[in-house]
């Protein structure tokens, strides 16, 4: 079932354009001239009940613009958007009933209230049944281990434990999709892992759709499944991650092996060397449908079988896919200014 | 409330601050007598309605509309705006000041003294007219407020305004008839800020017997509607920001 529809969606921010120099504050004064800016361009997609979406983009993407138009924050300038059946900057009340919101750099919490009175004036706000109340912050504060801090006030607990008592107050309502942005900005190794595994447990579990932007990719790699980027306010990719591998042409399979001692100049079939230093070879597989299988028959074709000391296979990170998409959006970009 | 020691502070400054505001009043009284008609207690009525009145208001609407700007500038009303409840009585409730207790306090004991004080004739009609007084004119004062809460999210810096239209809301602990007919028609037909205190006072004093004045209690409810109107309004303009 289709729960976000949005289509040729448009967000333009004017800004009064400002002058430089001597006279420039006063002339900005006066001025009418304004810049548009456009931070989303028309951009279409749909979403899917349970679908785990990443959405990503280089800083000023318009990702954030996104998100708040989704949730009803923003009015667009144009296009359609849907949310849960409903236009969401027209029907906020209903559709915030819906729909959960993080925000990582924006505390929804009461800053000078125990997170326990957070979750109450919730459960007052959103109707939420005692009955429901109670078992959610059992399962959570099982999931979470917030045990510890459910009666410190907010504006003590770590950013770590803030993130979890942020989270937990978005699916107190028990939402169809849930919104994070940014969600594991400035934590930790462990609290970025442990709030991970509950979003995907959430997601896959309770089959809450969970549509997110970030800039760390290990999030999207351990919890979603699509991906969209944007650049500049357009969509320039949508789909599965291996399906972004194939266009970019990561998919290839990546083989190190060393050797005991240097063997010289050496062929594997199939494979191009792409760094060579002597007794260390990376060679990069040029076909995308070679699998593991077939990487381990081409080294086993080789000379030199009983130099091998070590042999590993790899793919290219989500990281380096990325970071590849991005250079490449930003040549365009070069070029056609 | 989180913070007992700010909280009591808080109290005493505001004592200080408007007993020196009736002192200043009164020491002029008892060198004149009278301004322009008006004598110390009718001048202590002026002066306790328009502070009443505001303490009422402002205990809504104060803290929220003055931290529009920063809402606005630094986007923090997305979170309002995620919440399954009307933004304004949200707003409004989250937001309540319980520190206007001073004000209420003692604007209400010089209120009180005064009605003792002045001669008036009082029947049923007429404390029910001082009723609606006091709560047109808090609807008035919140509505004043709300306005310049509104102004943020056109122009994002409101703070310069606010103290614009305190400096002006002074003029109103004088009968506005001592100033210039500029001023008097200012403060009727632009900001109608007169509809506090000095129309239902010229009623309740029997200063005046224009039948008009009967409805003066009804601008403050007005100001109000048109005010919220606009906040609304505003709000589609809200930009949030980048994060």
């Amino acid at each position: 079932m289709e729960i976000i529809k949005i289509n040729k969606l448009v967000k333009e921010y004017r800004t009064n354009k400002r002058y430089t120099g001597t006279f420039g504050a006063l002339k900005t004064l006066f001025s009418k001239e304004y810049i548009c800016n456009k931070a989303v361009d028309e951009i279409s997609f749909v979403i899917n009940e349970g679908d785990s979406i990443g959405y990503l983009g280089p800083n000023g993407a318009g990702k954030s613009t996104m998100i708040k138009m989704l949730t009803g924050i923003l009015v667009p300038t144009s296009g359609d958007i849907q949310v849960n059946g409903m236009i969401p900057y027209k029907n906020r009340k209903e559709i915030a009933k819906k729909i959960g919101v993080v925000f990582g750099q924006r505390s929804q919490l009461w800053w000078d209230l125990p997170v326990i009175d957070s979750f109450e004036l919730h459960k007052y706000i959103y109707k939420i049944s005692e009955y429901d109340y109670r078992s959610k912050i059992e399962e959570f504060v099982e999931l979470m281990d917030m045990k510890d801090f459910l009666n410190k006030p907010v504006r003590q607990l770590s950013l770590g434990q803030r993130m979890r008592a942020e989270i937990a107050l978005a699916l107190l309502h028990s939402p169809t999709i849930l919104f994070l942005d940014e969600p594991t900005i400035g934590l930790d190794v462990l609290a970025k892992h442990n709030i991970r595994k509950f979003l995907r447990n959430i997601n896959k579990q309770k089959n809450v759709a969970v549509f997110l932007t970030t800039h760390d990719l290990k999030d999207i790699e351990e919890i979603c499944d699509r991906i969209i980027i944007v650049n500049q306010g357009k969509s320039v990719f949508d789909g599965h991650i291996l399906q972004l591998k194939k266009d970019t042409g990561t998919m290839n399979k990546r083989v190190t092996i060393e050797f005991y001692t240097d063997p010289g100049q050496l062929q594997i079939s199939n494979a191009k060397l792409i760094s060579d230093e002597g007794v260390r070879k990376k060679y990069e597989f040029i076909h995308t449908d070679i699998q593991g299988a077939g990487v381990m028959k081409s080294i086993m074709g080789i000379k030199h079988q009983d130099k091998i000391k070590d042999i590993s296979i790899e793919e290219m990170s989500i990281e380096e896919i990325i970071h590849k998409v991005f250079v490449n959006l930003n040549q365009n970009i070069e070029i056609r200014v | 409330m989180e913070y007992r020691a700010d909280f009591i502070l808080g109290i005493f400054s505001q004592i200080i601050w408007y007993a020196s505001n009736y002192l200043i009043v009164w020491l002029l009284l008892n060198n004149f007598h009278s301004i322009s008609g008006w004598t110390w207690p009718e001048m202590a009525f002026l002066i306790s309605i328009n502070i009443l009145t505001y303490a009422i208001g402002a205990s809504f609407t104060y803290t929220p509309m003055m931290s529009m700007e920063q809402l606005v500038i630094k986007g923090e009303l997305d979170k309002y705006l995620v919440k399954p409840i009307s933004i304004f009585p949200h707003l409004i409730a989250s937001l309540f000041n319980f520190g206007y207790i001073a004000h209420i306090l003692i604007s209400g004991a010089l209120l009180i003294w005064c009605l003792e004080e002045l001669s008036i004739v009082w029947n049923s009609s007429k404390v029910f007219y001082l009723i609606l007084t006091l709560a047109g004119g808090s609807m008035l004062q919140a509505g004043g407020l709300i306005l310049i809460g509104s102004w943020s999210f056109y122009f994002m810096k409101s703070s310069y305004l606010a103290e614009l239209y305190f400096k002006i809301k002074d003029f109103i602990s004088y009968p506005i008839s001592v100033y210039v007919s500029v001023i008097q028609v200012f403060l009727t037909w632009v900001l109608p800020l007169a509809f506090i205190n000095y129309y239902p006072a010229l009623y309740l004093l029997g200063k005046d017997t224009n039948l008009l004045l009967l409805f003066a209690p009804l601008v403050g409810p007005l100001v109000l509607l048109v005010s919220i109107f606009i906040w609304k309004k505003g709000l589609n303009n809200y930009q949030s920001s980048g994060s």
